[in-house]
């Protein structure tokens, strides 16, 4: 029995409905934070509060629906400027005396701007067009397009040919990807799950700074291989194994600082993947430590695509922070094939909740600005624009592309998809659904065979919903949207976002 | 041609099955002692006790018989063969031909010279076949004080059945313990005290000297202490020995029962055996012997039918088992139990609770498991069977053997995952064996 | 003949289908009802083992030879022609040979039941029309109910 004398509040209450529970101990087994326990002498099943986290892992799994999760209140006087959460996080920092981590994206009351931008829908001019009956082009290409390309005639067959080199292209047969997650920040079922959904659905996963596990070679036709700044498992055949290769600046979630896996967590499979001793420390640096200007960048994508005989995309992924229009032009020039955008919104396994919360801008933004920085210069055409960073649903998919964005990538979507609840807990290592762990008893939980059909799932259906809108707007093909932004407008967003954005008013 | 059948038990319905499987055509000819189908005999009791109907004591309906071809003569009796021609004669004078032949004529109740003169008596019966059945039943009404004489396993659920008719039961047993067969002395410890609680009076290390009759009812019994007992009734719970005596005269090779190879085969070609009847292979003393107990004669039944109907099957060989649930005392015991007399190098290793009245034991020779009791402890014991039968190394499982819970999480995972996943399931056939060790 | 097949990989032990078992084999397969108001609750035919991080469940094999129908003395257990074994409690005297022959330990005491010795045993839950109830509440697809060849 533990006596710390503590300040913290309990953020959850577990209600259990004793009529309805059968005292057959499933919680108490699943919950990994402890929030449950049988009391023998009383025949009850009882709940501490304290340690709940309402990942929902018992409500799921106790037969008779006899628990349900809610909210604690706030106990504290209400105060607009010492809101509870402010409260809790001084208590525990006054406490601990240490930097608050957390998990997923940040929550903060940020505007959501997918929310506040609508589509068009055609009507008597311009007729929709029906999915069902006529074909619908969802498939999109990323890669450098040439400025023009030479059309060359056979002199004997007279069939028309590209004379042009054109630079190696990835295909998507739905413009959304599985975002960079590493093996150590989630399990290798989770990571089997997406690659295993990627190849079936013809889209693509990413490895994240993690290196590539060898049982998921197999997935290399659908892998992003990611370089990251402490250069997990990065060697030759790592490269030439996926389809294209990322090299990771920033991501939304922590933009400006590295990551930091703890020793405990790396075990033998990871310590091989990553290429590093099992136990320690993994630590990635704040910067590349050989990327120190643009043309550092420019040397490291050039050696990649020389390491690579020029066969493989090479994107470049940064947070959207404050100039992330002027740095997406630099890396445009520098050579990449692709440029990532990681906005406030996005997801990670452990990030300090001050930087989270508090550093990088929101996607929508990001997209609409960097996507006109790069017509007005004259060279969108030579990176495609990936973006990423909360995304819920196909309309916000949809939004983004005609923002500008070409793809976009998934993370927590993904995750969700696999059971996640957005609990935020990942950072502790003990994820009751088998994702945010190694813990086998945990992983176990987490089956590929349902996870992949999931994730799966999750594609198809945004696919036809992609679709629906796309023939609602008239439109036949997912090129014709890409940053048509007339197809938008905007309600209850004001100027300058509304000029940022640059989309109308709806009515106007 | 037939298929012929001597006996009408658990061990002749195998064999009929098992030959349908492979032989729809050939008729198959079953010659029955008693006058009914084939039934349960282990049921007299529970007959009695009112836990069972008559008509569910039979172990098939009469449809099986004619859907399957089998044609069965009831009330004869088998009298002698003729292998080179290949007969069975009858007590009728009827003569009948087979192709091949199963002898499964079971057991007889074993009555020591010094009662046969009182066999005849009104009021005293032996407790093995349905005209015993209806004897007791006739007298229950009439009758208070029964004395069994015998307690191993029919004369203590002899006793069972009438005490859950409210009779006042003695028992004379000869050993030191009842049920000395298949249980030691603390075990039995535990049934002494369950007979106590129910007002059983049980004399051991006794027996009948013998009986005083008046008008051709037994009315006293002089026990060998010295002890006279005044009694309505009296079953001779003694025992059975193989029915052989209609082979006289030709070469199947007899030892107490019929000796046969482990395909049920007899020294005789065509001629099989099977049952209470056949001296069979035994997996614990590795040697031939008889064993009185129903799965084996289910099984051997089997692998008798398979042989004669051309599909070739290798009995693996007998484990003694015996379950027996008396009122509130159960056991389950499988091997070698009396070591007294068998190893001298016999490791023991016990568990016991007597207040929970627990007892279980394991008797190990050579780190393999050769004998086990488990008394009111039987939850999921039938996993024992593997290690007796797949001579699996006993110290690994040592403490989970001994445990209230065994389950298959301490074997080998490979091992285990073949078995819960197993596509046939366990087995008789040497072709088992081959698998698992 | 489609069977119960339990993979330890993907066990997480939580047990849903030892209730979901009992509920379906109760009279009126409410949970609530089942549990507590029911005169007999029922004892699960499907056990899942566990210790440390392994756990699995197990059930009845329906051997095509199957040991329990040999010991049974009464009948009471018996092999349809689906190739199901099957018990009948009518029949059933609780002599418990089939616990003692079990190979698998797949039969057990029906311990609630207090006037009459009886079994349970898994019976593939064949009058349930979506099949088995414990493959249907394994919430990671550990346990499969599939045919395959032997």
């Amino acid at each position: 029995m533990k006596f710390t004398f503590s300040l913290k509040p309990e953020n959850f209450i577990i209600e259990r409905d004793d009529e309805r529970c059968i005292r057959c101990g499933a919680c108490v087994q699943q919950c990994s934070y402890n929030a449950h326990y049988f009391l023998e002498e009383k025949n009850k099943v009882l709940g501490i509060n304290h340690n709940c986290v309402g990942d929902g892992r018992c409500v799921a799994i106790c037969p008779t629906n006899a628990i349900r999760i809610r909210q604690a209140e706030n106990p504290y006087r209400p105060n607009h400027n010492w809101s509870k959460e402010k409260m809790m996080d001084l208590y525990e920092q006054a406490e601990n005396g240490t930097v608050l981590l957390v998990g997923m994206g940040a929550p903060t009351p940020h505007p959501v701007y997918w929310d506040k931008i609508i589509l068009n829908a055609s009507q008597v001019t311009n007729p929709s067009i029906d999915p069902l009956r006529e074909p619908m082009e969802v498939k999109t290409y990323i890669g450098s397009k040439p400025d023009k390309i030479e059309v060359v005639f056979d002199n004997k067959t007279k069939k028309p040919d590209i004379k042009t080199k054109i630079s190696p292209q990835l295909e998507l047969e739905i413009p959304v990807m599985f975002a960079a997650m590493s093996f150590g920040a989630i399990s290798l079922n989770a990571c089997k799950s997406l690659a295993k959904a990627a190849s079936e659905m013809g889209t693509f996963w990413n490895t994240g700074e993690g290196g590539l596990y060898r049982d998921l070679y197999q997935y290399g036709k659908n892998t992003i291989v990611q370089v990251a700044s402490g250069r997990f498992g990065v060697h030759l055949d790592y490269l030439n194994a996926g389809a294209a290769v990322e090299i990771k600046i920033g991501q939304g979630a922590k933009p400006g600082i590295g990551g930091h896996l703890p020793g405990e967590k790396v075990n033998h499979e990871i310590s091989v993947t990553r290429a590093m001793p099992e136990g320690a420390d993994a630590i990635s640096p704040a910067p590349h430590h050989d990327i120190y200007s643009i043309e550092d960048l420019r040397q490291l994508i050039y050696s990649i695509k020389e390491a690579t005989d020029y066969e493989k995309p090479v994107f470049i992924k940064i947070s959207a922070v404050h100039n992330v229009a002027a740095i997406a032009s630099g890396i445009v020039r520098a050579g990449a094939d692709a440029v990532v955008i990681d906005g406030i919104r996005g997801g990670t396994g452990a990030a300090p909740k001050i930087i989270r919360d508090n550093v990088g801008i929101p996607i929508e933004l990001a997209i609409a600005v960097v996507d006109e920085r790069l017509r007005k210069e004259g060279i969108r055409n030579q990176a495609s624009l990936i973006a990423a960073g909360g995304f819920r649903n196909s309309s916000d998919v949809i939004k983004a592309i005609a923002l500008g964005a070409d793809a976009v990538y998934i993370g927590t979507a993904a995750l969700m998809t696999l059971g996640c609840h957005v609990c935020g807990m990942c950072y502790k290592g003990i994820c009751n659904w088998g994702i945010a762990t190694q813990r086998e008893d945990l992983t176990k939980r987490l089956n590929p065979e349902i996870g992949a059909e999931r994730a799966k799932n999750l594609l198809k259906a945004w696919k036809h919903e992609i679709q629906e809108m796309l023939g609602a707007m008239g439109i036949n093909s997912i090129e014709s949207l890409r940053g048509n932004r007339l197809n938008l407008r905007a309600v209850d967003i004001h100027e300058p976002y509304l000029s940022i954005l640059g989309i109308k008013p709806a009515g106007a | 041609m037939s298929y012929v059948i001597i006996g009408n038990g658990p061990a002749a319905i195998a064999a009929c099955e098992s030959i349908r499987t492979t032989d729809k055509e050939k008729q198959i000819i079953i010659i029955s002692k008693e006058d009914k189908y084939a039934y349960g005999r282990p049921l007299i009791t529970y007959q009695i006790a009112g836990i069972v109907e008559k008509e569910n004591m039979f172990l098939r309906k009469k449809e099986f018989y004619e859907k399957n071809n089998i044609k069965v003569l009831l009330g004869k009796e088998a009298t002698g063969i003729d292998p080179k021609n290949k007969i069975v004669k009858l007590d009728d004078g009827a003569q009948i031909n087979y192709e091949k032949l199963l002898i499964a004529s079971g057991g007889t109740p074993f009555i020591p010279p010094v009662y046969k003169e009182y066999m005849d008596k009104e009021n005293i019966t032996t407790f093995i076949k349905w005209e015993d059945m209806e004897k007791l039943e006739k007298m229950l009404p009439e009758i208070n004080n029964v004395l069994i004489v015998g307690g191993g396993l029919i004369g203590i659920k002899a006793a069972e059945a009438l005490v859950m008719k409210n009779k006042k039961v003695f028992i004379a047993e000869l050993s030191k313990r009842v049920l000395s067969t298949v249980i030691d002395n603390k075990g039995a410890y535990y049934f002494h005290k369950e007979l106590e609680k129910n007002n059983i009076f049980l004399f051991l290390e006794n027996t009948v000297k013998s009986f005083k009759v008046k008008k051709n009812r037994i009315e006293k019994a002089v026990l060998q202490s010295g002890e006279v007992l005044d009694i309505d009734a009296v079953i001779m719970a003694i025992g059975v020995k193989p029915e052989i005596s209609f082979i006289k005269g030709t070469n199947i090779n007899t030892n107490v029962g019929i000796l046969v190879d482990d395909s049920m085969k007899t020294s005789v070609d065509d001629i099989y055996a099977a049952g209470d009847v056949a001296e069979s292979y035994d997996l614990v003393y590795g040697s031939k012997r008889i064993g009185p107990i129903w799965v084996s004669a289910s099984e051997q039944g089997r692998i008798a039918g398979y042989n004669m109907a051309g599909k070739k099957a290798s009995y693996r060989g007998r484990l003694i088992m015996n379950s027996i649930s008396f009122l509130k005392t159960s056991l389950i015991s499988y091997g070698i139990i009396n070591t007294d007399i068998e190893y001298e190098k016999i490791n023991v290793f016990e568990y016991e609770r007597p207040d929970l009245n627990i007892y279980r034991r394991l008797n190990v020779v050579d780190n393999r498991l050769i004998g086990a009791i488990f008394v009111n402890s039987i939850y999921r014991k039938g996993i024992i069977t593997r290690f007796i039968i797949e001579k699996l190394p006993f110290d690994k499982y040592k403490d989970i053997l001994l445990s209230p819970n065994i389950g298959f999480i301490e074997f080998e995972k490979e091992y285990r995952n073949r078995e819960i996943n197993s596509v046939k399931g366990y087995s008789k056939t040497k072709t088992n064996l081959e698998n698992t060790v | 003949m489609k069977k119960l097949y339990f993979r330890e990989e993907w066990c997480v032990g939580c047990g849903r289908c030892e209730v979901a078992c009992a509920i379906e084999h109760s009279e009126s397969k409410h949970p609530i009802i089942a549990y507590f108001h029911e005169k007999i609750r029922q004892t699960p035919r499907i056990v899942v083992e566990r210790k440390g991080n392994i756990s699995f469940a197990n059930t009845c094999r329906h051997c095509e030879e199957p040991d329990c129908v040999n010991a049974c003395i009464a009948g009471a257990l018996y092999k349809d022609e689906s190739g199901k074994v099957l018990y009948n409690p009518n029949k059933c005297v609780g002599c418990y040979s089939c616990i003692m022959a079990c190979p698998y330990g797949a039969i057990m005491k029906d311990i609630n039941r207090k006037e009459r010795k009886q079994i349970v045993k898994c019976d593939l839950c064949n009058t349930r029309k979506e099949g088995p109830a414990c493959a249907e509440a394994c919430p990671n697809r550990a346990i499969i109910f599939e045919e395959k060849e032997g």
